[in-house]
């Protein structure tokens, strides 16, 4: 195997795909059914070059499937695939697994059992694999000590490294990362998570990864695809991802929120907890999202533009709380501020709203 | 479950074809012998109605099926307490024992018939050594119904005990107590829980035995019991005639699939009756205070009459003839018997690895199953039934074929390639599909994916079905009689023909040989299983 020869394999179409700008990964209108239950029913979709995308939505949606549709694993039923600008997937194509230049970590890593970690890392490089890559890959994930050990005497953590080690062995345009952290202790993963985004930044490759938790997609990549139930809800920066979701089940499966109706009006939006600024340009009728982080709750109504408000559940979880309390009308929302004062049912206090919210539903639309 | 379970089995794009094509064959093949038996019925539908609609035909399925059903019930009347009392009692060296009462399943059925034979038959030890002097000149017959049922049940009960023995293990303990909590008595218990507990897994060991029995050839012929497999081959021998046989033969199937649907279904209901996560925390051993000694007694009777007592009545036979014996004959026998058995594992080893690989990986594709069950299909055909049709195909189709050691060889294939399937595939089901996606991801075509990770994560489940077909392909007695070239014998093959002459000090020693190469093997194989 040439780690060389760079994108060459493949159709003349390939020359104008491999433009500096072609996404690491493209798909167009993918769609893969199983035994007539679609689970992944057509999908745009670009991973950008040099970044990690995170496919985020919850068990069930088709992320898994869509990765394995990029890998080659799965044949879609319609739609293209492209790498790197290749076609490696439509209507005529289809390119093997072993030819598609895609790295893959598995969710249980898939480590060969007999084979050492170095003739692990090792296989994706043919009969004669170079060493010094080798043993450079082991020290880049901190595993050189280990080279000699079987899988089944790593910790869950080593073997992780590993699989990813090997996944870039042969230079791959881009790496698939399959729930890679689902495995591992939760105190583990805020370190390994860090350590995977160093070592895939150091090795310049682009990255994606699926995965159904939000901290996980929202910490860890440059660009956030969210999937339900087969199709893209939102693609965009994590950041937009949280602060502007597209939709309400958007807005619900990443973080906590509350949903209030309210009336657009000249860039400004009337909610039961006051009027506050539209994001957008809407008319009229509309639904607003609000984080919890975004509702101040205050024993007194210090500005004069707080609403009385009756503290009816909290649940504490030490670094913050989460508390909800009732409107004279009956709605409720929720805040969230420091574990500290100690609120409890029945409290009285104010609310306010500190934060930017998000239109997510829309009953009239203006007419520009 | 988790998104990557949903996808599981699958399947991705299209099995392999090449893969599929040789399943396809090797299921078409094993499918061939009942396939050629209609064609031979059809060709001759007269024949057939007349062969079919005679007297000898009803009482022929009477007769198989008294026997079936008597060697079922008594096989589960033995093994049902035997399961017992090495699983859930206090009896002494209940481990020891519950290897050594299981041990008989390694006993070919003819070996039993000759040991029955040669020691209670005419010219048997007992007339031999005790009534002749004393100027008796008959013995009661040992021939007929009550020494096939007797010969058949020693062999088979072991097929009852196994799975009756998993159950007991199986069951929750929490269910016992629970009972007892309830002002249960012991029998009340037994009746109510235990039973019910074990009664599926009972049940389809008990077919087993039944479709053991039905297509037994060796025990029936030598102990001269008209069952459907005796008289399949002696109307085979006796006339020209075709049809016969061919109609009786697949009497004999119908049989058998209907009793392989019965025990397929039975084994789906069973395995239910756990209702908790329950640990597996074994219970404590019942007590057996004096049932002890009876306890003892059954299990010390069965390993005499089934183990010590045939080792020893072979022993005596075989050390009375050793001046006369032809031990050239022997030595071929032996080395005809290693060659056909040792190609016959590798070849059937090799032939089934695709469907074994395809029925792992494949499961949901309709044409994989299809091509399983025709590899599965193999079990529900006796092995004289599919003897006897390579014969007729042989001498009408493949004439240059008939008589040649290659046949024999392509028919031990045809009938240990469900033995095969079952040890290939578990063990492909046990190397996870990812690691060959892995392998696939890293830029290896499919057959380097086969040579550096599929076979050597496969190497013990290959060697462990080259064993299970070997040894037990070197037991292989209804399909070497028939196939064989003439003046071709094997161990089983001489055993037989001497047995049936009542020369027992020359039967002695290939069945000493066969039970020295093949017992041991398989007691090992089936001391790991459990």
């Amino acid at each position: 195997m040439s780690g060389t020869i760079d994108r060459v394999a493949g159709a003349p179409d390939a020359v104008d795909g491999a433009a500096p700008s072609a996404p690491a990964i493209s798909c167009v209108g993918l769609r893969k059914a199983f035994d007539g239950v679609p689970a992944v029913a057509g999908v745009d979709v670009d991973a950008p070059d040099g970044a990690l995308t995170a496919v985020l939505g919850p068990s069930g949606c088709g992320k898994t499937t869509l990765l394995r549709l990029l890998a080659g694993f799965e044949r879609p039923d319609a739609g293209t695939v492209r790498v790197a600008g290749r076609v490696v997937a439509d209507d005529r194509t289809f390119v093997g697994p072993d030819r598609r230049r895609i790295g893959m970590v598995f969710q249980d890593y898939a480590l060969f059992p007999h084979l050492d970690v170095a003739a692990n890392v090792a296989y994706g490089l043919g009969r004669r694999p170079d060493r010094d890559r080798v043993a450079g890959l082991l020290d880049l994930v901190g595993l050189g000590d280990v080279a000699a050990r079987r899988p089944h005497e790593l910790s869950g953590g080593q073997q992780q490294r590993v699989a990813l080690a090997r996944a870039l062995a042969p230079r791959p345009d881009v790496v698939l990362l399959d729930e890679p952290f689902s495995n591992l202790d939760a105190s583990l993963r805020g370190r390994l998570r860090r350590d995977m985004r160093a070592v895939l930044l150091a090795a310049g490759a682009s990255a994606v990864l699926v995965t159904h938790d939000q901290d996980e997609a929202l910490s860890l990549a440059d660009h956030v695809v969210l999937m339900r139930s087969g199709t893209v809800e939102q693609v965009g920066s994590p950041d937009a991802i949280y602060r502007r979701p597209a939709t309400r089940w958007a807005a619900e499966f990443v973080g906590t929120v509350d949903v209030l109706p309210g009336v657009a009006e000249a860039g400004r939006i009337e909610t039961p907890l006051g009027t506050v600024p539209d994001p957008g340009v809407h008319r009229g009728a509309v639904d607003v999202a609000l984080r919890p982080e975004d509702v101040a709750l205050t024993v007194d109504d210090e500005h004069g533009d707080a609403h009385p408000v009756v503290v009816v559940a909290r649940e504490y979880y030490g670094r913050d709380q989460l508390v909800t309390v009732e409107l004279p009308d009956g709605r409720r929302v929720r805040h969230r501020g420091p574990g500290h004062p100690t609120w409890a049912p029945g409290d009285r206090g104010h609310v306010r709203v500190t934060g930017p919210v998000a239109v997510v539903g829309i009953g009239m639309r203006s007419p520009r | 479950m988790t998104t990557r379970a949903l996808i599981a089995g699958r399947g991705g794009h299209g099995p392999p074809r090449p893969l599929l094509l040789v399943a396809t064959l090797v299921g078409a093949a094993v499918a061939l012998p009942a396939i050629y038996l209609l064609v031979v019925v059809a060709g001759d539908l007269d024949g057939a109605a007349d062969a079919l609609w005679r007297e000898r035909t009803a009482r022929l399925l009477g007769q198989s099926a008294l026997l079936a059903g008597a060697v079922a019930a008594s096989a589960a009347a033995l093994a049902v307490p035997l399961a017992w009392i090495t699983v859930c009692s206090d009896l002494p060296g209940r481990r020891a024992w519950a290897f050594l009462v299981t041990l008989p399943l390694v006993v070919p059925s003819y070996v039993g018939a000759y040991v029955l034979v040669a020691t209670l038959g005419p010219r048997g030890l007992v007339h031999e050594v005790l009534a002749a002097p004393l100027g008796i000149e008959r013995l009661p017959s040992i021939y007929g119904f009550v020494g096939a049922w007797l010969v058949l049940t020693l062999v088979t009960y072991p097929l009852v005990l196994i799975p009756a023995r998993a159950a007991l293990r199986r069951a929750d303990p929490s269910q016992l107590e629970a009972a007892r909590g309830l002002g249960a008595g012991p029998w009340r218990i037994a009746r109510t829980v235990v039973l019910p507990q074990i009664s599926p897994a009972v049940a389809a060991g008990s077919l087993i035995a039944a479709l053991y029995a039905l297509s037994d050839f060796g025990a029936v012929s030598i102990l001269r019991f008209d069952s459907f497999t005796r008289v399949i081959h002696q109307s085979y021998r006796a006339s020209f005639d075709r049809t016969g046989p061919a109609v009786l033969a697949a009497v004999l199937i119908l049989l058998m699939v209907v009793l392989v649907a019965l025990e397929a279904r039975v084994r789906r209901r069973g395995g239910h009756h756990r209702t908790g996560p329950g640990a597996g925390r074994p219970p404590a051993p019942v007590p057996l205070g004096r049932w002890r000694i009876p306890a003892l007694l059954l299990c010390g009777t069965l390993v005499t009459v089934a183990l010590v007592l045939p080792v020893g009545v072979l022993a005596v036979w075989a050390l009375h003839g050793t001046e006369t014996l032809p031990w050239d004959e022997l030595r071929a026998a032996t080395g005809n018997s290693l060659l056909t058995a040792g190609l016959a594992a590798v070849i059937a080893v090799a032939v089934t690895a695709p469907a074994a690989w395809l029925g792992a990986r494949h499961r949901r594709r309709r044409v994989v199953r299809a091509v399983e069950a025709a590899h599965h299909g193999g079990y529900a055909l006796p092995h004289i039934v599919v003897a006897l049709a390579l014969v007729y195909f042989g001498v009408r189709v493949v004439p240059w074929a008939y008589q040649t050691l290659g046949m024999a060889i392509f028919a031990l294939v045809l009938l240990y390639v469900p033995l095969a399937l079952g040890v290939l595939r578990s063990t492909v089901l046990q190397i996870p599909p990812s690691l060959e996606e892995a392998a696939r991801g890293l830029g290896r075509s499919r057959m380097a994916v086969a040579r550096t990770v599929l076979l050597p994560l496969a190497r013990p489940g290959v060697l462990a079905g080259l064993a299970l077909v070997f040894l037990t392909a070197i037991k292989e007695l209804p399909a070497m009689v028939l196939l064989a070239p003439t003046e071709f014998d094997t161990l089983a093959t001489v055993l037989w023909q001497q047995t049936n002459l009542s020369v027992f000090e020359r039967a002695a020693v290939p069945a000493l040989v066969l039970l020295a190469i093949s017992a041991p093997p398989l007691a090992l194989l089936m001391g790991r299983e459990r």
